[in-house]
């Protein structure tokens, strides 16, 4: 069955789908910090997790944590030449690594290499390495590469399995040694962000906000130094790159005003192209790629791209003020606003922080098949933190909401948070002019049409009058009848209704409203 | 002058024009309340529920997640060999053997999939007494979630071993041995098998007896993906010795090890070593080797180990260093101290059997039967890199008093299977399990009394 990897509190925890969690051992010396939230890669059968532990890691599907990769030998180790071998020649440089395999003997990480031996010259001898480091990492042995006779390129030498021996001998001719030269290894840094693109590991280090490193193709856990992108304009923000965005066929990096998309297809062919200025990525947590369309909050909205690569703001004329105005939410903490998808109903979800708080406590969706906007919603049952999908036991993804309680949260048909918390459903409507705003008119009796519920009552609120109309009597429309005629509104030149239900366990669902009205002139 | 505002479509929420620029199914506030294509597109409804997934808390507050398309193991199917009558197949457990084992093979086999039997090898290779049935072999591996066997489905002396895969679905033959020119026969068998490298090696036991030191045997590497089989090295005996074989096989330093076996307990064995894809033939090892034949070689922090037999002195283990030093790690003690049964004496060919890796400790099981085939007395150690620790000693003569000769960690988990019946009269149907290396779950009548040495996993 599928399982989700979830960051409870200092833990990292499986999530399986009947909701049992089990505690994952994390490597000897890896904390992670409650507060920070978690980035996630998925490459290969692993998951990549990074930000919050203070050392990226890995996932396996068995649950077992390792770190990402070791770390390097960090000792030279001592070079000699003993009897019992055939080498004949100066040997410099030979050096060592760290390796983990997997239990089947694939390795699945190497650390990079250690410092250089000075030169040995054995004389139809073998070549003992005395000294060797011994890891503080869990590791599978130590990898041993040296060049060729007289050569400075190395190949890959011989293993040694284990985590204790200090001393090795070999004398492996040079023809036997391995024919492709030593990989570049290295090892990656205390990695914020992280992606998959392209058989690579994409990601940006605490410490050096502005370049993008990436590790070798096919080796998640290879991260030469050399491997690492400047992202322009060095030193123009403080957070440096805020966001990667992996899609089908591009990569794309972002400040938080400007976007660069990847191009190239190894070291020396990458390059940064601008494809976008004014428009950045204001928090990484709420990118979403979805059926190869990316949506994102930059700082005056939500964008989107789509296949063809075409920016556009789809919050713009429908919900601009909600991310420009400080009227609805805390624009202090947009660099913290979560994105999802809600694959089952086809919606960009985004969990933000209500006006005057500092928990991402509301949250909007838009529609990604009509481009309609709803909510800000909120619940009165816990506070999330975070939104993403799990797997159910049919291997679909569904939307989950995750509290700071420590729950998640899933869709329910019983229109009920929790156990018996009402869902306060409160819809304002526009002020209604009938197209002739200068004149008074008599609203009438409305017909309201919904779905025949097997009970609850939805209370309208009408406003007539200006604009700044004050709320009237309330009105009550039964949900049981599927069509009722309410009492007249009132006389004024515009009306508004709000429709509110809080009651738990009912459903509102609401197919149209008709309102007669009668124009009485202007003054 | 009348009119009437119809709102059948609900626009969603605008809050970026006036008032009176919205059209009329816009919205100014929707909180909670949604369009859901689910049966209800176009209306306006109140959001689902939100319910909990998890009815016991996280560690905290759940600041991350993210879900996995890949199967987390949810059954874990356990199958080992048996063999009653003249019937072969297997013992199948889904529950790791807490309740009764079904037979006949979980679905896939077929009837014909089944471990061979040590009666096609050991008949020969090992001499007549009992004691010696428990080398057996092991031929049986799991990798990458498959289980790789010597098959039963051949007839002795006329069609050709065969290694069989088993993937939790479906059960075919890989790959065949072929025909022995050595002794003009087809193979007879297959003595072990590991994995390493990417590949399985094994070892054949070709024919020949091993009371007249004529058997013969060959190393093969075959391609777990495509069971391409080749020949590792030459056929065995090789220069210097004349007699003797092949029985265990490692992985170690980059190169294959064998340690000889046959003629007798005392006999000297060599140790050997090939790189395979690199060189031609097997590397005779230090000659300061010391002669002791052994059942086992595993790789523990960077040393070579080997299990080793006795006769009537104690069986030791053995270390080869990574320069090519041979010394003893441990020496088997009739009084090991605290609640370890105190055997009388040791017997012919006591041994240490099978060596294991599990959570960072060296694990052997250890078998002794006295010189008056009176008592039988098994143990196993650990040591930790430092010391050694008798951690299970049944008390002589008890059910789990067996030699243990096959070794498997799965799931956190190690498990020691019994050798084939070495006992008239005294069933050696066992396997022993722990989780911790302290507390062991034995698990008896699982095997049958002359099932060869295998134990296999496959998860799904």
């Amino acid at each position: 069955m599928p399982f989700s990897l979830v960051q409870g509190g200092s833990s990292l925890q499986t999530l399986d789908t009947s909701g049992t969690l089990t505690t994952l051992t994390l490597p000897t010396g890896v904390t992670i910090d409650t507060s920070t939230r978690p980035r996630f890669a998925i490459y290969g059968r692993y998951v990549v997790v990074v930000n919050s532990p203070t050392r990226p890691i890995t996932v396996d599907p068995e649950g077992v944590v390792r770190v990402l990769t070791p770390r390097p030998p960090r000792t030279k180790p001592v070079a000699s030449a003993v009897a019992g071998g055939s080498l004949t020649g100066t040997y410099e440089g030979i050096k060592q690594s760290f390796f983990v395999n997997d239990s089947d003997g694939n390795t699945i990480s190497e650390s990079g290499m250690g410092p250089p031996t000075l030169s040995i010259s054995p004389s139809s001898q073998a070549i003992q390495l005395a000294g060797i480091d011994v890891s503080t990492d869990t590791i599978s042995g130590s990898r041993f590469y040296r060049p060729a006779t007289n050569g400075t390129t190395l190949f890959k030498w011989f293993d040694i399995e284990g985590n204790t021996q200090t001393t090795v001998m070999d004398d492996l001719a040079d023809a036997s040694l391995e024919l492709v030269a030593a990989p570049e290894l290295g090892n990656p840094p205390d990695l914020v962000l992280v992606a998959e693109f392209r058989e690579r590991l994409w990601g940006r280090s605490r410490i050096d906000p502005d370049y993008l490193r990436y590790s070798e193709a096919g080796k998640m856990y290879a991260w030469p130094t050399l491997n690492k992108l400047l992202i322009p304009r060095i030193g123009s923000s403080e957070r440096g790159i805020t966001g990667i965005i992996s899609r089908r066929d591009s990569l794309i990096v972002g400040r938080e005003t400007v976007l660069y998309q990847i191009a190239g297809s190894g070291r020396l062919t990458f390059a940064t192209v601008k494809i976008k200025e004014n428009v950045g990525i204001e928090s990484s947590d709420s990118i979403v790629v979805y059926r190869d369309v990316a949506y994102w909050l930059a700082r005056d909205g939500v964008y989107s791209m789509d296949e063809g690569g075409k920016i556009t703001c789809i919050s713009d004329n429908k919900v601009r003020n909600w991310f420009n105005s400080d009227t609805y939410f805390n624009r202090s903490r947009f660099q913290y606003a979560v994105g999802g998808v809600d694959p089952l109903r086809n919606k960009y979800i985004l969990l933000l922080a209500n006006v005057g708080d500092s928990d991402e406590n509301r949250w909007v969706e838009y529609n990604i098949t009509d481009g309609t906007w709803w909510g800000p919603h909120k619940t009165d049952a816990f506070t999330p933190v975070y939104v993403t999908n799990i797997l159910d036991s049919n291997s679909l993804s569904i939307p989950v909401i995750c509290s700071t309680t420590g729950f998640v949260y899933k869709e329910q048909s019983t229109r009920t948070d929790d156990t018996a918390t009402a869902i306060d459903f409160d819809v304002d409507g526009k002020f209604h002019d009938g197209g002739t705003p200068d004149i008074e008119k008599v609203w009438g009796q409305p017909t309201l049409i919904s779905k025949i519920q097997a009970a609850g009552t939805l209370t309208i609120t009408p406003k007539v009058g200006g604009l700044d109309a004050s709320a009237g009597t309330a009105i009550s429309a039964t949900m049981t009848l599927g069509r009722e005629v309410l009492r007249r509104i009132g006389v004024g030149r515009f009306m508004q209704m709000n429709f509110r239900h809080t009651t738990a366990a009912q459903d509102v669902e609401l197919f149209g409203l008709e309102q007669p009205f009668f124009e009485l002139g202007s003054r | 002058m009348p009119g009437k505002i119809n709102i059948y479509s609900w626009n969603g929420v605008n809050v970026d024009k006036n008032d009176i620029q919205l059209e009329d199914g816009d919205l100014r506030k929707a909180q909670n309340a949604t369009r859901d294509p689910l049966g209800a597109q176009g209306s306006m409804r109140k959001r689902a529920g939100l319910t909990k997934h998890n009815s016991i808390a996280a560690a905290g507050a759940i600041r991350g997640a993210v879900s996995l398309p890949l199967t987390k193991p949810s059954t874990r199917k356990f199958v080992a060999g048996r063999y009653t009558g003249s019937t072969a197949g297997w013992n199948t457990s889904t529950d790791d053997f807490v309740t009764s084992v079904t037979t006949g093979g979980p679905d896939g086999y077929s009837a014909s999939a089944t471990p061979r039997l040590p009666a096609n090898i050991w008949t020969n290779f090992a001499s007549a007494d009992d004691r010696q049935r428990a080398f057996s072999g092991r031929p049986l591996v799991t990798y990458k979630n498959r289980i790789y066997y010597a098959g039963n489905d051949y007839t002795l002396n006329t069609t050709a071993p065969t290694i069989r895969v088993y993937d939790g679905t479906i059960d075919y033959v890989l790959t065949t041995i072929p025909y022995s020119p050595d002794v003009g026969v087809q193979s007879l068998g297959i003595l072990n098998m590991i994995t390493a490298n990417g590949k399985i090696y094994l070892s054949t036991y070709d024919g020949g007896s091993y009371a007249a030191n004529t058997v013969k045997t060959r190393i093969f590497e075959v391609d777990p993906d495509s069971g391409a089989t080749a020949q590792i090295g030459s056929r065995f005996p090789i220069t210097p010795e004349t007699a003797r074989v092949p029985y265990a096989l490692a992985w170690w330093y980059g190169r294959l090890w064998c340690r000889t076996y046959t003629g007798g307990v005392t006999a000297t064995s060599k140790t050997y070593f090939i790189r395979p894809g690199i060189d031609d033939d097997w590397t005779l090892d230090n000659t300061s080797a010391g002669t002791l034949t052994c059942s086992d070689m595993f790789t523990f922090q960077g040393q070579l180990y080997f299990a080793c037999i006795a006769d009537t002195a104690a069986a030791v283990v053995r270390v080869r260093n990574t320069t090519g030093t041979y010394s003893t790690s441990k020496t088997a003690a009739l009084d090991e101290g605290g609640g370890t049964p105190v055997m009388s004496d040791f017997g012919a060919y006591n041994h240490f059997g099978t060596l294991i890796l599990f959570s960072s400790s060296l694990y052997v099981s250890y078998f002794n039967k006295n010189a008056a085939d009176t008592n039988r007395y098994a143990r196993i150690y650990k040591y930790d890199g430092t010391s050694w620790t008798v951690v299970y000693s049944p008390a002589a003569n008890a059910t789990t008093a067996v030699p243990f000769h096959f070794a498997l960690v799965h799931n956190s988990k190690v498990y020691f299977v019994s050798a084939p019946s070495s006992d008239t009269g005294v069933t050696h149907n066992v396997i022993v399990s722990s989780s911790d290396g302290s507390a062991w779950t034995d698990v008896t009548t699982v095997l049958d009394d002359t099932s060869t040495n295998t134990l296999g996993i496959v998860t799904s």
